[in-house]
């Protein structure tokens, strides 16, 4: 299997595949606990369909080429106003999500069938929902950009953590201490955004909240300070996912699912552990 | 020497039996720096006329010898017997970026196809499904020499593995490929 491997990693487009993949299951993870702890965990569904519709406007727009330069803005600009409407609603703004949600993937299914760019649109659709083999078809600009867009989350939240902490936990206190919780909440919303963009190209848009939501939940399993349960659901994602590309590569698997797969039997396993041990760390 | 005499006579008796054979299975090895070699069985068949078997037995000096057919020349970029992930994936990428793969000796494996062509005309390729088996990528297998359909040819949907030269047509935002002057095997896989 080791040689066989070894094979495989001479196709550049699987290294680039791993290194890709790797990158964004690290910057999906730790945004992923601070959403999960905000309990807009179910924004990830809302905003990859929203980015599903926009690759599909970008597609009927004979934009395929620059199709980021659409689904960027969109899904940026989407996520900041339901992070915004979900504050002010007060219940989360899940009716919110829940219809923009379904709004963009229906109206986007439609838009590539009414103005059909390819001849096998279901396969396209198939492969944008599911993420069956997106990561291994990426063009080196493409894996720049992930590798950039990668980096600049990083640096905010490397940058903004301890902001980022106490907006997380207590926002109204964040804010009675001077912390500017608006501009906070945009630069969550729009990373957001930028992750859940990336994470299609991974696991597909139907498998995104995977990604952002299994790290961080197991982590909690057996951590309790939030700098513990965002390295631990860092380091348990880029296993899963790397573990999973491996997989899928070796056997033939979808890569998407196989992904999501792998993140679920880490979630059972720690939740086991913690059953049996009954602890935290 | 006993080998080549062996299938000689497996060729002859074939054709003295009074049935009309277009086809003859030809012994084949799988060179050896084939990814997952070890895995594979041994021998498979080589679609070939009774004709072409006994010229291919006789073609190459190292026949005369070992007895061996014809084994194929080693490609650029070898993507038979592995996972349908990867396969599906160069293919695509090759129908993305053509330029880097044009002119280069590939062997593929996967499903043989018809289909028509843009002018009607009946076109024969190979195709490749993802994982999920909803998507499909196909290259079209061009062959040199009087070939007959359905006689010289595998039937549809029949696993192959095919070797040719690159070449594609440029479409708005893919490419159409083809693999010229090919040569088609059947596997077991």
């Amino acid at each position: 299997m080791w040689n066989e491997l070894m094979q495989y990693l001479q196709f550049p487009f699987v290294r680039y595949a791993l290194i890709t993949g790797i990158l964004i299951s690290f910057t999906a993870s730790i945004l992923g606990v601070t959403l999960v702890l905000k309990r807009f965990a179910h924004i990830g569904d809302g905003l990859s369909h929203v980015a599903f519709g926009a690759m599909a406007a970008a597609s009927v727009l004979k934009m395929t080429n620059q199709k980021m330069l659409v689904i960027l803005p969109v899904t940026v600009l989407t996520a900041v106003l339901l992070l915004k409407q979900g504050r002010s609603s007060g219940n989360g703004g899940d009716a919110g999500i829940a219809m923009i949600s379904v709004a963009s993937l229906a109206a986007g299914y439609l838009m590539m069938n009414i103005f059909k760019t390819s001849s096998n649109v279901s396969a396209d659709v198939c492969t944008t929902l599911f993420g069956s083999t997106s990561i291994l078809t990426l063009t080196k600009a493409e894996v720049w950009l992930c590798v950039i867009l990668s980096a600049a989350v990083l640096a905010i939240y490397v940058v903004m953590y301890h902001r980022i902490f106490s907006v997380t936990f207590d926002e109204e206190f964040a804010r009675a201490t001077g912390v500017d919780t608006e501009k906070i909440n945009l630069l969550i919303a729009a990373a957001s955004a930028l992750v859940i963009v990336l994470a299609m190209n991974l696991v597909g848009s139907l498998l995104i909240s995977a990604l952002v939501v299994f790290p961080a939940v197991t982590a909690m399993t057996m951590f309790r300070s939030f700098k513990s349960v965002t390295i631990c659901a860092a380091v348990i994602s880029v296993i899963c996912a790397a573990s999973g590309m491996v997989f899928s590569i070796l056997k033939g698997t979808p890569v998407g699912s196989t992904i999501v797969a792998a993140d679920a039997i880490a979630w059972l396993l720690f939740s086991a552990v913690h059953m049996i041990t009954g602890r935290h760390a | 020497m006993k080998r080549a005499l062996m299938i000689i006579a497996a060729v002859l008796i074939c054709g003295c039996s009074g049935r009309k054979e277009q086809q003859t299975a030809v012994s084949y090895e799988v060179p050896s720096n084939t990814p997952v070699a070890e895995e594979l069985t041994p021998v498979e068949d080589m679609l070939v006329s009774e004709e072409e078997a006994q010229e291919l037995i006789q073609q190459t000096p190292e026949a005369e010898e070992t007895g061996k057919p014809r084994t194929p020349d080693e490609p650029d970029l070898n993507l038979a017997f592995m996972s349908s992930t990867v396969i599906y994936s160069e293919i695509y990428n090759m129908m993305m970026e053509p330029e880097d793969y044009a002119g280069k000796t590939i062997r593929v494996q996967g499903l043989f196809s018809t289909g028509d062509g843009k002018d009607g005309e009946l076109i024969f390729g190979v195709i490749v499904p993802d994982a999920t088996a909803c998507c499909v990528q196909g290259i079209e297998i061009r062959r040199e020499g009087d070939y007959v359909w359905p006689d010289d040819y595998p039937e549809n949907g029949e696993p192959i593995v095919v070797q040719g030269v690159l070449s594609y047509e440029k479409e708005e935002y893919t490419a159409w490929l083809a693999l010229e002057n090919a040569e088609i095997w059947l596997t077991n896989e």
